[in-house]
């Protein structure tokens, strides 16, 4: 399994989120980091499908990000993700497995596995609207992981989850990093450092950084900072 | 992965399902249809405490009123409106002093030699066009006069609509089809019902477009596009979901108006005359079918107006992003119909106006003059509308199906 981003790119009027972006992810967990405003967001959208480059292409083993297909082997968990207040936890996910294709029987089967994965069993008959943030961002969890996808993008994944069920979810994010490509993005760098296979560092709407991230190269939380400052020193010198 | 494309269901029944749960869980929707269901009922039973006042006097309530004149109309059920039936209602009214500073209503002859006929002697004057005076002070009775004079009358309507030779040859032809002399019969329910029906068309859109205004739009307020937009059958088959959904909810709502207003006036004015003709709810108009018929058509007019209108509001308000705007220009075209009537002389702007769905429904315009004609045949409003209405809906859905699909997440 291949995702293939050839030369994206995306601009808002004048201010390009997205600059020439390319490429190739394989199996595996990729973490990617970015000040706020970097086009992380932007470059997830554009990959799951929902914001159109201004040019360039993104494909998923021969299949292009506008088709059915490529859609039906995708599971994302958007960084602020809607939902509706009526529905029950339960409802939710099976309307959610209903837009992925599964049958009902596979819809009931598996979300029941992922409520009980997310610890929320418990709560799955009361409606939404009564979860904490913590369970919303569980259930949002558990809808992405709905049809066994082959490309997870996760968009700050572990926000607003305790400590405890932080380290859970990023042991769940390197189990599946193993069996298909996981792309996260997050603030919170040791959660990459732990789980990542390969960091992506984004600036200003370009990849600035993109290599494998081992124990033995030091603190990641360390080079990142170190990665921005020099670029904002820079910034300063000249403004 | 192939295998994947393979299994995938096309689960259409259950988005449906789930697309008609979140129209009927706002709250929205369940205080519209109670506010609706509380104006039908309020319509329906005013009569019951409304009195009916000749000259300032209190004769007893509308309903009251209408419960006397119910049996004086069954008395007279099944009869022929023939030169012997005409010259007892004319020997009747001719009874009645005539003076114009008195309503000959408020006279004793009226209540008690005239009223008995009151059904026939309305009938001959608003299908022959002959005013009320005329008919009491000097017309003769006379069997062929009154039919002639309806044909005088309809052909100076059809002219005054500008309808074409073809169109005038047209309903020359429905109207020898409708079978004359009329037999009387009595009629209150479908008259009840036919009057009812501008009110039953107004909430179900006005309560169509409150409803549905939000069906595409909350999606994008609540965020939840993100997620529908990049699952597999969330371009196509969740666009179609929601279409039907909103379609199968105007027809609900359709069918829930209808049914209250018919079954309120069935339990208060009762059934009978559904083989009564036309004529007797709408004078002007040539078509032969019966009052029973003629509510049938109108109600299924007031669903496929519904229907159109659903779509153009689900539509509308993908194509602006904002169910408010969307609303404002639904009502907003709601009430110009209501407000706007164009002058007959410019015929086909006052063709498009009347048969525009937010004019059509009601019963005037539904059995009105204006036809279309198509490889040399004429079409009556109540055929060619409800085909230009689906096909309409069908092209607005087909439109709005790609502006969906390129939705673009962005900002935020």
């Amino acid at each position: 399994m291949e995702l293939v981003i050839d030369r994206v790119s995306k601009q808002y009027k004048n201010r390009i989120a997205v600059d020439r972006i390319s490429i190739k992810l394989r199996k595996g967990v990729y973490g990617l980091l970015g000040e706020n405003g970097a086009g992380k967001t932007t470059l997830m959208r554009m990959i799951c499908g929902i914001l159109k480059p201004d040019s360039g292409t993104i494909s998923f083993d021969g299949m292009d990000v506008g088709e059915e297909d490529y859609r039906a082997v995708l599971g994302y968990l958007p960084q602020d993700f809607g939902y509706y207040p009526e529905f029950t936890g339960q409802d939710f996910l099976l309307y959610m497995a209903a837009l992925k294709g599964l049958s009902k029987p596979q819809a009931k089967q598996k979300a029941e596995k992922l409520l009980q994965l997310v610890s929320l069993q418990d709560a799955a008959a009361k409606k939404i609207k009564t979860y904490s943030g913590g369970m919303k961002q569980r259930l949002g969890i558990a809808q992405a992981l709905l049809g066994q996808p082959d490309l997870l993008v996760l968009d700050e994944p572990t926000a607003g989850l305790d400590p405890k069920e932080r380290v859970r979810f990023r042991n769940l994010i390197r189990d599946l990093g193993k069996e298909c490509i996981v792309l996260l993005s997050t603030h919170i760098v040791s959660d990459i450092e732990h789980i990542a296979d390969t960091v992506l560092i984004m600036k200003d709407g370009q990849l600035v950084y993109q290599d494998q991230w081992t124990d033995g190269r030091g603190s990641l939380e360390d080079f990142y900072l170190q990665h921005i400052g020099e670029d904002n020193k820079q910034k300063h010198t000249f403004s | 992965m192939r295998e994947k494309t393979k299994k995938r269901s096309n689960n259409f029944r259950i988005l449906y399902w789930y697309e008609c749960r979140k129209i009927l869980g706002k709250k929205l929707v369940w205080f519209s249809l109670l506010a609706g269901i509380a104006i039908m009922t309020i319509g329906l039973l005013s009569p019951l405490f409304g009195g009916y006042y000749i000259d300032g006097k209190y004769m007893g309530t509308t309903y009251e009123m209408y419960l006397a004149d119910r049996d004086y109309a069954k008395e007279l059920s099944g009869r022929k409106i023939d030169q012997t039936l005409l010259e007892e209602t004319m020997a009747a009214y001719k009874s009645i002093p005539y003076t114009p500073e008195i309503h000959y209503t408020a006279t004793e002859e009226y209540q008690k030699i005239a009223r008995p006929y009151s059904e026939i002697f309305n009938f001959v004057r608003q299908t022959s066009g002959i005013q009320t005076s005329e008919l009491i002070l000097s017309w003769q009775p006379d069997e062929k006069d009154l039919y002639a004079k309806r044909q005088i009358w309809l052909m100076s309507l059809w002219k005054d609509l500008g309808l074409s030779q073809g169109e005038m040859d047209f309903w020359r032809a429905r109207e020898e089809q409708v079978e004359t002399p009329y037999v009387y019969e009595e009629h209150g329910g479908y008259s009840t019902m036919f009057s009812f029906a501008p009110t039953v068309g107004f909430v179900v859109l006005m309560l169509t477009a409150i409803c549905l205004s939000g069906i595409f739009t909350e999606e994008h307020t609540r965020k939840t596009d993100q997620l529908v937009l990049c699952s597999p059958l969330g371009k196509t088959t969740l666009y179609q979901a929601k279409i039907a959904a909103g379609i199968s909810f105007a027809a609900f709502v359709t069918v829930l108006f209808s049914a209250l207003i018919w079954i309120g006036t069935i339990c208060l004015y009762g059934m009978e005359g559904f083989q009564a003709a036309l004529q007797f709810l709408y004078a002007q108009s040539s078509a032969p079918v019966t009052c029973g018929q003629a509510v049938l058509i109108t109600y299924g007019i007031i669903m496929i107006t519904a229907i159109i209108t659903s779509v153009f509001v689900m539509v509308l308000s993908e194509l602006l992003q904002n169910n408010i705007a969307t609303l404002a220009i639904s009502s907003g075209l709601l009430m110009l119909s209501m407000a706007v009537v164009v002058p007959e002389q410019y015929r086909v702007l006052a063709q498009i106006w009347t048969w525009l769905p937010w004019s059509f429904f009601e019963p005037w315009n539904v059995f009105g003059s204006y036809t279309v004609s198509l490889l040399g045949h004429y079409f009556t409003p109540w055929q060619a509308v409800p085909v230009i209405y689906l096909v309409s809906a069908a092209a607005i859905a087909a439109v709005g199906k790609p502006v969906y699909q390129r939705y673009q997440v962005s900002g935020r």
